[in-house]
C-alpha cells in the first residue's frame, strides 16, 4: 500500500502525459510532424512531460530515497476537515445561482466560521454582515458587476 | 520651456492633481483585490469619463494604471494570492518573507522599488521613446520565442529541488495555455469536444485557483497556529544603505522592464518574471536563497512590472501600437477625444504627451506616499485569525473569478484549479511553474510557429538565431542561462572558486 502511495505521483504524471500526447495526435487540421502545425509543439511538450514522469517514477521506487519523497503528511482526519470545507465552498457557489449573493454569502460565512471554530457568535455575525456589505459595495456598486 | 510647462500641468492644476491621487489610490485597491484587474478598472473609467475633458480622463486612468499594477503585490505578499498577473513573481519570495515575519519589510521594499521602476519607466518614456520604439519594432518572432524561453528557464529555480515535477508542472501549464482554438491553424486543441473550452482557459482564473483557493485549503492545516501577530516582530523601515544596495539591481531590471513593456503582447507579467530571473542570475549572495524570502526576489519583479508601464506607453504614444490590454484602452480614449495615436501624435499634440508624462510621474509619487502610508493598514490582514480570514478570502476568490467575465463557469474552473493546486502542494509539485507555463506557453507556441513559417525549412530556421543582432544577443543570453543551470556548470564554478 505504501509503495503504491509513493508511486502514485509518478504514475499520474505518466497517465496525464499520455492523455495529452493522445490528444495532440488526434488534433484536427494539424500534423504532428510539421513544426509549423498546431500539434507539433504540444506533442513535444507531452513527450518531455512523459520523460519527467518516468524519471519521477524511477526516483520514487520503494528502495530509492530522495528529497522529493518527503511529502507533507496529512492525516485522514485533516483531509476530511479540509475537503469538507472545500465542499462547503462548492455548495456556496451552487447556492449563489439559486438564492443570490446576499443570503448565500451570509450563510456561507456564518457556517464556515462555525465550522472552523474559535469564533464567537457575535464576531461571526458581525464579520459576516460587514463582509457581505463591503464586497457587495466594492464589486457591485463600484465595478458594476452583476451578481448571479 | 514649453515642454516643462506641459509636464507641470498635472502638478499645478489642483483638479488634475487630485484626479491622479484618486486614481492611484483606487488603483491600489483594485490591484490588491484578486479578481479585479487593472484592465477592468481602466475600461470602466473609459466608459465613465468619455464626456470629461481629455486631460482629466487620462490623468485618472494613468493613476489607476500605475496604482493597479503596484497594488497586486499587496495580496501576493500577505496571502500568497497575486492581485494581478504581473504580481505572480512577487509571490515567490514575498510570501515566504511574510511567513518569516518580514511582511512589513516586503511591503515597504516593493513600494519603494515600484516607485523606482515607475520613475525609470517614465524617464525612458520622456527621453528615449523613439529609440525604444525603434528597437521594439525590430523584435522578430524568434526574439519573442527566446524571451519566452528565457522566462521558462525559471522553472529550474521555482522547482525547489523537485526539478522533474517542476518541468512536468510547466509542461502541464503550457498545455493548459494552449487549450482552445488554435489562432494560427484554426483547429481546436485539447477541448475534448467541449464548445465551452474553445475560448481557452482564462489564466487569471487559473492563478486565482492555484495560488488563492489552494492556499486557503492548505492553510486549513494551521488553524490552531498561535497568535499570528508574533510573526510581525521583525519590522523596521529599511536603512538608506540597505536600499542603496539594491539600487543597481532595481535600475537594471527597470530598463529590462521598459524594453519588455514596449513589446506588443508582452506585458508586466513577463517583465516581472524576467526581472526575477535576472535577479536570480546576478545577485551573488542573497540574504536567503531565492524562493525562500530573498529581498532581491521581491524588489526585482516589482521594479520591472512598474517600469513596464512606461514601456507600454512608448509604442502607444510613438507608433499607435498598444503594448498591453490597458494601453489598448488608452488608444480608445485618445480616439474618443478626437486624437489619432501614432507617429504624428507627438508632433501635433506635444502638450498631451508631456501632460501624460507629468501625470505618470505624479502617479508614481502618490504610489510611494499611499504605499508607505497604508503599509500598517494592509499588515493588519495578516493578524486576522485564519478562522475569519480564510472564509472571507474564499468569498473574494469566488466573486473575483466570477467578476472576470460575469460567468459562473469561471468559478468552477477556479475551484478545479484550487483542488489540483492543493494536492500539488501536498505532493510537493511546485505550483509556480504551472502558472509560468500557462502565461508563457501560448507565446512560445505562436512565436515558434510563426518564426518557422517565416523561414525556409529547418536549417534556415536555426540560422535565423544568429543572423540578426537582437536575436544573436538573446540567443547568447539564452544559451548562457541554460548552461549556467546545469549541474556540470555548477561543479565547474565551484572548482574554479576553490582554485
Amino acid at each position: 500500500m505504501q509503495a503504491v502511495k509513493k508511486l502514485a505521483p509518478g504514475m499520474i504524471m505518466v497517465i496525464v502525459s499520455l492523455i495529452f500526447f493522445s490528444q495532440a495526435l488526434v488534433m484536427e487540421k494539424a500534423s504532428i510532424l510539421d513544426p509549423a502545425g498546431g500539434s507539433f509543439f504540444p506533442a513535444l511538450i507531452s513527450i518531455i512531460m512523459l520523460l519527467t514522469g518516468i524519471s519521477v517514477l524511477l526516483q520514487q521506487r520503494p528502495t530509492h530515497q530522495s528529497e522529493e519523497n518527503k511529502e507533507e503528511t496529512f492525516s485522514l482526519k485533516e483531509y476530511k476537515f479540509i475537503l469538507t470545507f472545500f465542499a462547503m465552498i462548492v455548495v456556496y457557489v451552487i447556492l449563489l445561482s439559486i438564492i443570490t449573493f446576499f443570503p448565500a454569502t451570509f450563510i456561507f460565512l456564518c457556517a464556515s466560521m462555525l465550522y472552523l471554530k474559535n469564533v464567537s457568535w457575535k464576531v461571526n455575525i458581525l464579520v459576516s454582515i460587514g463582509s457581505v456589505i463591503v464586497i457587495y459595495l466594492l464589486f457591485s456598486k463600484l465595478f458594476h458587476i452583476i451578481f448571479p | 520651456m514649453e515642454v516643462l510647462q506641459d509636464f507641470l500641468i498635472p502638478f499645478l492644476d489642483i483638479r488634475l492633481l487630485l484626479l491622479v491621487a484618486a486614481g492611484t489610490f483606487a488603483g491600489i485597491i483594485i490591484g490588491a483585490i484578486p479578481g479585479l484587474s487593472v484592465t477592468m478598472g481602466v475600461a470602466l473609467l473609459l466608459s465613465l469619463t468619455y464626456s470629461w475633458e481629455m486631460y482629466d480622463s487620462l490623468a485618472l486612468m494613468l493613476g489607476v494604471y500605475f496604482g493597479g499594477v503596484f497594488g497586486g503585490s499587496r495580496a501576493a505578499i500577505l496571502i500568497n494570492m497575486p492581485g494581478a498577473p504581473s504580481s505572480v513573481a512577487t509571490t515567490f519570495d514575498g510570501y515566504p518573507m511574510a511567513q518569516k515575519g518580514e511582511a512589513k519589510l516586503a511591503l515597504t521594499l516593493t513600494t519603494i522599488f515600484s516607485f523606482v521602476g515607475g520613475i525609470v519607466g517614465v524617464l525612458i518614456l520622456a527621453t528615449a521613446a523613439p529609440l525604444v520604439s525603434k528597437i521594439a519594432i525590430h523584435f522578430a518572432q524568434r526574439d519573442y520565442l527566446l524571451l519566452a524561453l528565457l522566462g521558462l528557464l525559471l522553472v529550474g529555480s521555482l522547482s525547489k529541488g523537485a526539478t522533474g515535477k517542476g518541468i512536468f508542472a510547466a509542461g502541464a501549464g503550457i498545455i493548459i495555455g494552449l487549450v482552445g482554438m488554435d489562432t494560427i491553424g484554426g483547429g481546436s486543441r485539447f477541448t475534448f469536444g467541449s464548445f465551452q473550452l474553445m475560448n481557452g482557459v482564462n489564466f487569471v482564473v487559473a492563478i486565482l485557483g492555484l495560488f488563492g483557493m489552494s492556499e486557503i485549503l492548505y492553510q486549513m492545516k494551521n488553524l490552531s497556529a498561535e497568535g499570528k501577530a508574533s510573526i510581525l516582530k521583525k519590522t523596521a523601515f529599511p536603512t538608506i544603505a540597505f536600499l542603496l544596495k539594491f539600487l543597481p539591481l532595481s535600475l537594471r531590471v527597470s530598463v529590462l522592464g521598459v524594453l519588455i513593456g514596449a513589446l506588443p503582447g508582452a506585458g508586466g507579467e513577463i517583465a516581472a518574471l524576467l526581472g526575477y530571473d535576472h535577479a536570480k542570475q546576478t545577485v551573488k549572495n542573497p540574504n536567503r536563497p531565492f524562493g525562500e524570502g530573498a529581498h532581491a526576489g521581491v524588489i526585482a519583479p516589482e521594479a520591472a512590472n512598474n517600469a513596464a508601464i512606461g514601456g507600454a506607453l512608448i509604442p502607444l504614444l510613438t507608433l499607435g501600437i498598444p503594448g498591453d490590454a490597458v494601453t489598448a484602452i488608452f488608444i480608445g480614449a485618445l480616439f474618443i477625444h478626437g486624437l489619432q495615436p501614432g507617429p504624428l501624435l507627438m508632433e501635433q499634440s506635444g502638450d498631451l504627451f508631456w501632460m501624460m508624462v507629468g501625470s505618470a510621474t505624479l502617479a508614481n509619487i502618490f504610489l510611494l506616499i499611499f504605499g508607505l502610508a497604508v503599509v500598517t493598514i494592509f499588515i493588519r490582514i495578516i493578524t486576522v485569525p485564519n478562522q475569519i480570514l480564510l472564509p472571507i478570502i474564499a468569498v473574494i476568490t469566488v466573486i473575483g473569478s466570477y467578476a472576470l467575465n460575469n460567468n459562473i463557469t469561471d468559478v468552477y474552473w477556479m475551484l478545479g484549479f484550487g483542488f489540483i493546486g492543493f494536492f500539488m502542494k501536498v505532493y510537493k509539485f511546485p505550483v509556480a511553474p504551472l502558472v509560468l507555463g500557462i502565461i508563457l506557453g501560448p507565446l512560445v507556441d505562436t512565436s515558434f510557429r510563426r518564426a518557422y513559417m517565416g523561414s525556409d525549412g529547418g536549417f534556415d530556421f536555426l540560422l535565423g538565431f544568429v543572423n540578426a543582432p537582437i536575436t544573436l544577443i538573446l540567443t547568447i543570453v539564452f544559451v548562457f542561462t541554460l548552461v549556467s543551470q546545469t549541474s556540470m556548470f555548477q561543479q565547474l564554478k565551484a572548482k574554479f572558486k576553490k582554485a
